[in-house]
C-alpha cells in the first residue's frame, strides 16, 4: 500500500482533525455553565450571576399576585381529535420544552382523563398551568350540543386562579374534542364553540392565513421579556382595555400575545407561527400571568463570569433571571 | 458572437496578465482575501439559523438540543470551533437581536427581525474563507501533479480562489460547501494513487456534508474495479479498504450522536426532504405514471433504434442551447400544470423545488451508474482523465435542475482542474456557473438586504435606506409570494447555471474544434 504522506493525504487529516476537534469542543470539552442564585437580608435582595461565556442579562424585581409555584401541564391525547394535527402537536410541545429546559421549569404531559382530574380540582388552580397545543379541549372537560354548553370545567378552574396557554394555529375558540373514533369533520358536523366574547375578544374577520401582518408596537412587557412573537396571523385578537399586551399591537389593535384575565387566573392567547416557541417559554417562566404590576425594577447589560446586582426588596415577591437575547441561555424565577 | 466564443477570446489574456506577475499566488491570495474580509458584514436570510446552532454549541448540549439546526453534524464541528474559541478568547457571545426596524421586512419573503451581530457573522463565516484558501491550494497542488506546469496551476488557484459564487458563498452566505469540493476532489485524486482507504474517507466525509457527492460513488467503484480488473483479490482488499475507510470515519464523527440519543435527529435534514418529497410523490402520482411510462417507451426507441452520439448528432452550440431551452421550457410547463398554475407553482416554491429535485436525483443515480458502467468498459488509455470527466458529469447531472447556487461549489474544483489540466473549453461552463450562480444568490433577496445586519448594528447604510430599497425589490407586484423583480432576477442567474451546467455535457460530446484548446 502506498502510504506516502502528501500534500492531499495532509489536507484531507487537517479537515478530519479539525472536524474531530469541534466534536470534542462541542460535546465532552464544553463546560459552559449558566446559574444564578439569589440571597436577601432585611433590605436587598442580591443576584449572584455566573456565566461561562459572555451573556446578556435581564434581571426583573416582580410583586405578584399569587407567589405559588406553579406546575405547568401540556395536554396531549392522541384519543382525542387535534385541530393541530396530533404530529404537529407533538413538534410543538417539544419545541417549547426544549427551551423551558433551559429556563428551569418543569414540566409533564397529561391525557384527557388527567386533565379532567386537575380541572375538577380548583382549590390547587392556583398553583397550576396547562399548556394546550391541540387547539381544543377533549369533550369529557368541554361539550357542547349546538345551543348550548354541556360541560365546562375550564371556566371554574379559571376563574379559581388557574391559567390557560393557548397556542393556537386557527381562530381562538375553546373548541370541543370529540374522540378520534367519532370525529367526522371540524366544520360543519362537530360542536364546535368559539368563548372568545367571554374574555372581551374579538376577531377580525377579514384576516386569513394568507394575510400575514406584523405587529410593530412593541409593548413594554415584550421587551422586558425578550419576546419576538409579532405576526398577528391565524388568531389575532383585537385588544380591549381588560387584555393585557405580552406582545406587538398591530396597526389595527391586534395583539399577537394577549393575556386575557378571567376571574384570579386566565388564558394566553399565542398567534402566528414566527418562534412562538420561545416566546411562550419565556411567558411561562417569568409568570408574568401572576405579575401585579408590568412595570418592575429591571436590570439589563451583559457579562462574563461572576456579576452580582443588588435590588430593593420593598414590594418585591419574585425576581426573574435571564441570560441570551433572543435564544434562553439560562432563566430562572426565584420565589422570595 | 456566441458567448463561448466571447469567454475563449478573454482566456489567453488571463494566462498573460498572469504570466506578468511576479508572485501570481501572493497576489490572488491578497486579493481574494480581501475582497472576503470586506464581505464578512454582510449577511443573509439563512444566518439566522447558524444563530440558533451557535445557541445550541454553546449550551454544551449538542447541536440538535433545540431546533433550527438541519443538517448533519460535521457542519456543526466546523461552525463550533471557531464559534467556541472566539467565546472563550474574545468578549464574544451576543449573537442575535431584535431588530424593530426589520418589521416592515417580515412580511415579505423570509425575512425575519432577529439580526445577528456583525461580530458573530464574521466568526461563523471564517472556517468558510479558510476553507476557500485551502481548496484553492489543493486545485493548484493537482494541476501541478498532473501537467508539472506552473503556470496552470498558478491559473487553476485563481480560478478557484476569485470564482465569484465561491467567495460570495464564504463571505456573505457562510455556506460549507467548499469542503464538500475539496473532499470530492481528494476522493478523485486518492482513488487515482490507488489509496483507497484515504479515498473512501474522503468521499464518506464530503457525502454527510452534503448528500450530492453520493453520485460520485458508482463511478470511483466502477474506476476501482476498472483498475484490479485482472486481479479479483486485489480489487476485493481495495474495495473492503474504501469501505473500512467510509465506516471509520462515519463512526468517529457520528460518535457524538450515537453516544448522547440524538443519532436520529442529526439525520432529520435528510429524511424531512424525503417525507415530502414521498407526500409529493403521493399528490402527484399520475404524472410518476406519465414519465414512468415516456422513459420506458424511450429506452424501448433507443433500444429499436440504435443512436450513434457521436456520428449522428451533430449540433451547434446555438442549436444546443435552444434544445436546452425547450427542455426547460417544457419542465416549466409541466410544473405549471402540475402545480395548478403559475401562483400555485410560485406559492410553494419549496415544494415545487422538492418535486423537481427528487426527480432529477433519481435520473442522476441511473445516470451516474450508466457512466460508471461505461467508465469500466472504456477503451480510454487515460485513466486519470477518465476519472475526472466521470466524475463531474455523475456530480453535474444530480443539478441539472435549478438547485441552490451554492450546490455548484462542489463541481467547480474538480472542473477547474479538468480545464486546466485537459480541455480549456472547460473554462466556459466553470465561469457562466461561477457569475450566474453568484448572481442567482444574491438576487434571492436583492442587494440590499445583504446589509440589514451593518445598517442596524453601524448605521453604514443608514438601516432605513437598507429596509426602502429592500422593500421596493421583494414588496412590488407578485406571482406568488414572490416579486416579478425578484423572479426574473433568480430566473437569470438560475438559467446561467443550468447552461453551465448543461455545457459540461454539451464539451463532453462535441469533438474539439479549435486546435488551441486541446492541451
Amino acid at each position: 500500500m502506498n502510504t506516502k504522506v502528501d500534500f492531499p493525504t495532509i489536507v484531507l487529516l487537517g479537515i478530519i482533525v479539525f472536524m474531530l476537534l469541534g466534536a470534542a469542543l462541542i460535546y465532552p470539552l464544553n463546560h459552559n455553565e449558566f446559574k444564578s442564585e439569589v440571597t436577601t437580608d432585611s433590605t436587598s435582595i442580591y443576584v449572584n450571576m455566573h456565566s461561562s461565556i459572555l451573556s446578556d442579562y435581564t434581571v426583573c424585581a416582580v410583586d405578584l399576585d399569587n407567589n405559588s409555584k406553579r406546575s405547568v401541564l401540556f395536554y396531549y391525547d392522541e384519543n382525542y381529535e387535534s385541530m393541530t394535527g396530533h404530529a404537529d402537536e407533538l413538534s410543538m410541545m417539544e419545541k417549547t420544552g426544549s427551551h423551558l429546559k433551559y429556563l428551569n421549569v418543569e414540566y409533564s404531559t397529561i391525557n384527557a382523563n388527567e386533565l379532567k382530574e386537575v380541572l375538577t380540582e380548583t382549590t390547587t388552580a392556583q398553583t397550576k398551568s396547562i399548556v394546550v397545543f391541540s387547539g381544543a379541549f377533549p369533550c369529557n372537560v368541554y361539550a357542547y350540543d349546538g345551543t348550548t354548553i354541556t360541560l365546562d370545567l375550564i371556566k371554574p378552574w379559571m376563574e379559581a386562579g388557574g391559567i390557560v396557554y393557548w397556542w393556537s394555529d386557527a381562530k381562538f375558540g375553546h373548541y370541543s374534542s370529540p374522540l378520534v373514533s367519532d370525529f367526522v369533520s371540524w366544520e360543519d358536523k362537530q360542536p364546535l364553540y368559539a368563548s372568545a366574547t367571554e374574555f372581551s375578544l374579538t376577531f377580525d374577520e377579514t384576516l386569513t392565513d394568507d394575510d400575514e401582518s406584523s405587529g410593530r408596537n412593541r409593548s413594554n412587557i415584550s421587551t422586558i421579556l425578550n419576546i419576538e412573537q409579532n405576526i398577528l396571523n391565524h388568531t389575532a385578537v383585537k385588544g380591549s382595555a381588560s387584555i393585557l399586551n405580552l406582545g406587538f399591537e398591530g396597526d389595527d389593535g391586534r395583539y399577537s400575545i394577549a393575556y386575557a384575565k378571567y376571574g384570579s387566573g386566565g388564558t394566553v392567547l399565542m398567534s402566528g407561527d414566527f418562534s412562538p416557541e420561545k416566546s411562550m417559554a419565556k411567558i411561562i417562566a417569568s409568570k408574568v400571568c401572576d405579575w401585579a404590576n408590568y412595570a418592575p425594577s429591571v436590570q439589563t447589560g451583559q457579562f462574563k463570569g461572576e456579576h452580582q446586582i443588588t435590588f430593593d426588596k420593598t414590594g418585591v415577591d419574585a425576581v426573574y433571571v435571564y441570560f441570551g437575547t433572543l435564544t434562553p441561555r439560562y432563566g430562572e424565577l426565584f420565589l422570595l | 458572437m456566441a458567448l463561448s466564443e466571447v469567454l475563449s477570446k478573454t482566456y489567453p489574456s488571463f494566462d498573460r496578465y498572469l504570466s506578468e506577475l511576479k508572485n501570481p499566488v501572493l497576489v490572488i491570495l491578497l486579493v481574494g482575501t480581501i475582497i472576503r474580509f470586506l464581505l464578512l458584514p454582510l449577511t443573509n436570510v439563512d444566518s439566522i439559523d447558524w444563530y440558533h446552532t451557535a445557541e445550541n454549541i454553546i449550551t454544551g448540549d449538542g447541536l440538535y438540543t433545540r431546533a433550527g439546526y438541519y443538517y448533519g453534524p460535521l457542519f456543526g464541528y466546523i461552525l463550533g470551533v471557531p464559534i467556541i474559541l472566539a467565546t472563550i478568547l474574545f468578549d464574544f457571545g451576543s449573537f442575535s437581536h431584535f431588530s424593530e426596524a426589520m418589521i416592515p421586512l417580515q412580511e415579505y419573503f423570509t425575512f425575519k427581525a432577529a439580526l445577528q451581530t456583525v461580530e458573530f457573522l464574521a466568526v461563523f463565516k471564517i472556517m468558510m474563507v479558510v476553507g476557500d484558501i485551502v481548496c484553492a491550494f489543493v486545485v493548484r497542488w493537482f494541476i501541478f501533479y498532473l501537467t508539472e506546469d506552473r503556470h496552470k496551476s498558478d491559473l487553476g488557484f485563481a480560478l478557484v480562489y476569485l470564482s465569484p459564487i465561491i467567495f460570495v458563498e464564504s463571505g456573505v452566505h457562510g455556506m460549507f460547501d467548499i469542503y464538500c469540493g475539496i473532499l470530492a476532489l481528494l476522493s478523485v485524486y486518492f482513488a487515482i494513487k490507488d489509496r483507497f482507504f484515504l479515498c473512501g474517507i474522503a468521499w464518506t466525509t464530503a457525502t454527510l456534508l452534503k448528500i450530492f457527492p453520493a453520485f460520485l460513488m458508482p463511478v470511483l467503484v466502477a474506476y476501482l474495479l476498472r483498475k484490479h480488473k485482472s486481479d479479483l483479490k486485489s480489487s476485493m482488499i481495495a474495495l473492503s479498504s474504501a469501505i473500512l475507510g467510509g465506516v471509520c470515519i462515519f463512526l468517529a464523527l457520528y460518535s457524538p450522536q450515537i453516544g448522547n440519543g440524538t443519532f436520529e435527529e442529526s439525520w432529520s435534514y435528510l429524511f424531512s426532504r424525503l417525507d415530502k418529497a414521498i407526500e409529493l410523490a403521493g399528490k402527484y402520482w399520475w404524472a410518476a405514471i406519465i414519465a414512468l411510462v415516456a422513459v420506458i417507451a424511450l429506452i424501448y426507441y433507443i433500444r429499436k433504434h440504435p443512436i450513434s452520439f457521436k456520428k449522428k448528432i451533430k449540433l451547434t452550440a446555438k442549436q444546443s442551447i435552444l434544445i436546452m431551452l425547450g427542455i426547460v421550457a417544457a419542465a416549466f410547463l409541466g410544473l405549471v400544470t402540475v402545480t395548478g398554475g403559475i401562483n400555485g407553482m410560485f406559492d410553494d416554491l419549496f415544494h415545487t423545488s422538492y418535486l423537481v429535485g427528487v426527480v432529477v436525483q433519481a435520473f442522476a443515480l441511473l445516470v451516474s451508474i450508466y457512466l460508471a458502467y461505461k467508465l469500466y468498459y472504456s477503451k480510454s488509455e487515460d485513466d486519470t482523465k477518465l476519472l475526472i470527466m466521470v466524475g463531474t458529469l455523475a456530480m453535474a447531472t444530480s443539478f441539472l435542475w435549478v438547485p441552490m447556487p451554492e450546490y455548484l461549489i462542489l463541481i467547480l474544483p474538480i472542473i477547474a482542474v479538468y480545464a486546466m489540466v485537459y480541455d480549456r473549453r472547460y473554462l466556459t461552463p466553470y465561469l457562466i456557473i461561477s457569475f450566474g450562480a453568484a448572481f442567482f444568490i444574491i438576487m434571492v433577496e436583492g442587494p440590499a438586504a445583504l446589509f440589514v445586519s451593518v445598517g442596524n448594528y453601524f448605521g453604514i447604510p443608514p438601516m432605513d435606506w437598507v429596509v426602502s430599497i429592500t422593500e421596493f425589490y421583494v414588496g412590488g407586484p407578485s406571482i406568488g409570494n414572490y416579486s416579478i423583480i425578484q423572479v426574473v432576477f433568480c430566473a437569470l442567474g438560475a438559467a446561467m447555471q443550468l447552461i453551465g451546467t448543461v455545457l459540461l455535457f454539451v464539451y463532453r460530446f462535441r469533438p474539439y474544434r479549435m486546435e488551441e484548446y486541446r492541451i
